[in-house]
């Protein structure tokens, strides 16, 4: 055979090969190449050059080259042979059972993907701290009518001044009300943005621990404005 | 019997090829030899693979031989069975054989 018409598998070959072999190596691929060629056709023996081109015993081979002749002494180097060894049968098992290998790595992929879904949208909603010191210590008391079934009853002014008297357990205690009545648009530098606006009581940035964004807090209950929330 | 001096079943098949391909036992030939006789369709590595490891053990030596226009003008690497070698294939057989004795009729083995 005219080496410049070794088929393209055999000249892949001929690079993965280790230099000791890859004369003697690639003579024998080519005249397997032409036997298989007169015998089956050029399709079957191209087939069977790629198949000899993807075999993962190239690596083998290369190592069983490279470890020289320490291959048949000392232990410790022994033991990491068997451990590569074990690791080499799962690759070449895969190997063998390619619907199988691709259907395990897709079910462990989409599993994993499944799994870092999740795991996002439960750090960011449970598990990432609010936004605020101490954040661990804020907690939201709410009315609830147990004979109704109601939840988040409203609280009056009252109510809260006597809560904060009779606790002992809070260090403040801040009412916010949300009704949607005031929700609105504010404009920064051009861009328009809608926001919610709340009711809120005039030591809510305190027990929150932040100052405002931007403008003054009052004295009294205050309406929330772009200006102040 | 010390580890090294045991033989794998591809390492058996592939000496006894050896053996059979006489001074014709070049890689090609060798793993055309399994797969035709022994019935083992190995791949180019995995024959050489085999091949370096068995010349490791010193059960086979090789030498280079003379190109072929066949090969595309490449050289050959031909192998022949060592002293070692034979004892190794020997003691396999015979390995083989005792345990195989009184078990040809054995109903699990049917």
């Amino acid at each position: 055979m005219n080496i410049e018409k070794t088929p393209l598998p055999l000249r892949v070959l001929a690079l993965l090969l280790p230099d000791q072999l890859r004369e003697v190596a690639i003579g024998d691929a080519l005249e397997e190449y032409a036997r298989r060629e007169q015998k089956y056709g050029r399709m079957r023996a191209l087939v069977w050059s790629w198949r000899q081109t993807f075999s993962l015993d190239l690596f083998r081979l290369r190592r069983e080259l490279s470890s020289g002749h320490e291959y048949l002494s000392l232990p410790k180097r022994r033991k990491i042979l068997i451990d590569r060894t074990t690791l080499w049968q799962f690759v070449r098992r895969l190997q063998q059972r390619p619907l199988f290998s691709v259907t395990v790595i897709a079910i462990l992929a989409l599993g994993i993907g499944a799994t870092t879904a999740v795991f996002s949208v439960v750090n960011g909603l449970l598990l990432s701290p609010l936004p605020f010191p101490e954040a661990d210590r804020l907690v939201r008391i709410s009315k609830n009518d147990m004979h109704r079934g109601w939840s988040h009853y409203p609280v009056l002014d009252r109510e809260l001044d006597v809560w904060r008297e009779s606790s002992a357990s809070f260090t403040g205690i801040a009412a916010l009300r949300y009704t949607g009545a005031y929700d609105g648009t504010v404009t920064v530098d051009g861009s328009h943005r809608t926001v919610k606006i709340l009711d809120v009581t005039t030591n809510y940035f305190d027990v929150l621990g932040v100052p405002a964004f931007l403008g003054p807090t009052r004295d009294t209950w205050m309406m929330g404005s772009p200006s102040s929330s | 019997m010390r580890r090294h001096a045991q033989l794998g079943e591809l390492e058996h098949l592939t000496l006894l090829a050896v053996v059979r391909l006489g001074s014709d036992a070049y890689g090609a030939n060798v793993r055309r030899e399994l797969e035709e006789t022994a019935g083992r369709s190995v791949s180019i590595a995995t024959a050489y693979v085999t091949l370096v490891r068995l010349e490791k053990k010193r059960f086979l030596a090789s030498r280079e031989a003379a190109p072929a226009p066949v090969r595309g003008g490449k050289a050959k690497r031909c192998y022949r069975i060592t002293h070692s070698g034979a004892r190794a294939v020997r003691m396999a057989r015979d390995a083989t054989a005792r345990l195989w004795e009184g078990f040809e009729g054995h109903p699990d083995l049917q």
